[in-house]
């Protein structure tokens, strides 16, 4: 019979999926950062 | 002003879409390993991680070394999105792989060869940021950074035949499906979904190198504004 480590699945696919997230987002919020502070520079 | 490319934007749409899908593949068609049990499901993203890490790596030194061939700039936002991308990817591969290790070997962590240079490639790559960081001038980044990127290279594949070169509980899973090296055999829709799941994070990997890739460049357009 296989180990019970479906707690274990839950923590890997949630640490997994975690980063991947928070790494995307703060991607997307540094270049929607980037362009405003470019856009701005463009229109001064 | 720098438009998203369409290109960028169906990356970004199959990326959303895929991950979820590769998930649902992993949880309902993949079986439950018959030792291990269910934990076993987080090498598919296990491997698919270290892949995409290694890939980007190899790119970042790609990168650094069409820098210092060509000196343009946009080599350099190749090689440090591409590392930054990589080191992601590398400390989801530490962590998934502790979480999987815990029930398994009964331990977080050990000094297993896999797991100790997969650790000092993770922190060199690390550094390669400390180093940037402490160099004033962008040329100056760039040209450090590159080489770098080159020499950092070797760690990939000491990482990677670390297994096959030293004695290790780490499994070689890249072997024959009968239990040689510690693997464990894999069967027709175990190795399916691993494929499907590298194929998926190479896609999300090339869609966050080139968001990265956009931000230096939004990056590198202030700063000669500013000049």
């Amino acid at each position: 019979m296989p180990a019970n480590t479906l707690t274990e699945m839950i923590l890997g696919f949630s640490v997994i999926l975690g980063i991947l997230a928070i790494y995307t987002f703060t991607l997307i919020l540094r270049t929607r950062h980037a362009r405003k502070k470019l856009d701005q520079k463009n229109r001064d | 002003m720098l438009k998203k490319p369409a290109a960028l934007v169906v990356l970004d749409l199959l990326s959303l879409t895929l991950v979820p899908v590769v998930m649902l593949i992993i949880i309902v068609y993949t079986p439950v390993e018959v030792v291990m049990g269910p934990v076993q499901k987080v090498f598919y993203f296990h491997i698919s991680a270290a892949w995409a890490g290694m890939v980007c790596f190899i790119l970042g030194a790609v990168g650094g070394a069409g820098y210092l061939l060509t000196r343009r700039i946009r080599w350099d936002w190749l090689s440090s999105a591409a590392i930054e991308v990589g080191l992601v990817f590398s400390i989801i591969t530490i962590f998934s792989g502790m979480i999987w290790a815990r029930p398994i070997w009964n331990t977080w962590w050990v000094w297993d060869p896999r797991l100790t240079t997969t650790a000092i490639m993770t922190l060199i790559y690390l550094a390669y940021f400390i180093l940037r960081a402490g160099v004033s001038t962008p040329e100056a980044q760039a040209r450090l950074g590159a080489v770098f990127a080159i020499l950092a290279a070797l760690t990939v594949p000491l990482t990677f035949f670390s297994i096959r070169l030293f004695r290790t509980i780490h499994p070689v899973v890249i072997a024959p499906a009968d239990g040689a090296g510690g693997a464990f055999s894999m069967s027709p829709r175990m190795l399916n979904t691993l494929l499907i799941s590298l194929l998926v994070f190479t896609v999300l990997l090339v869609d966050l190198v080139w968001r990265r890739v956009r931000l230096a460049q939004f990056e590198f357009e202030m700063t000669r504004e500013v000049e």
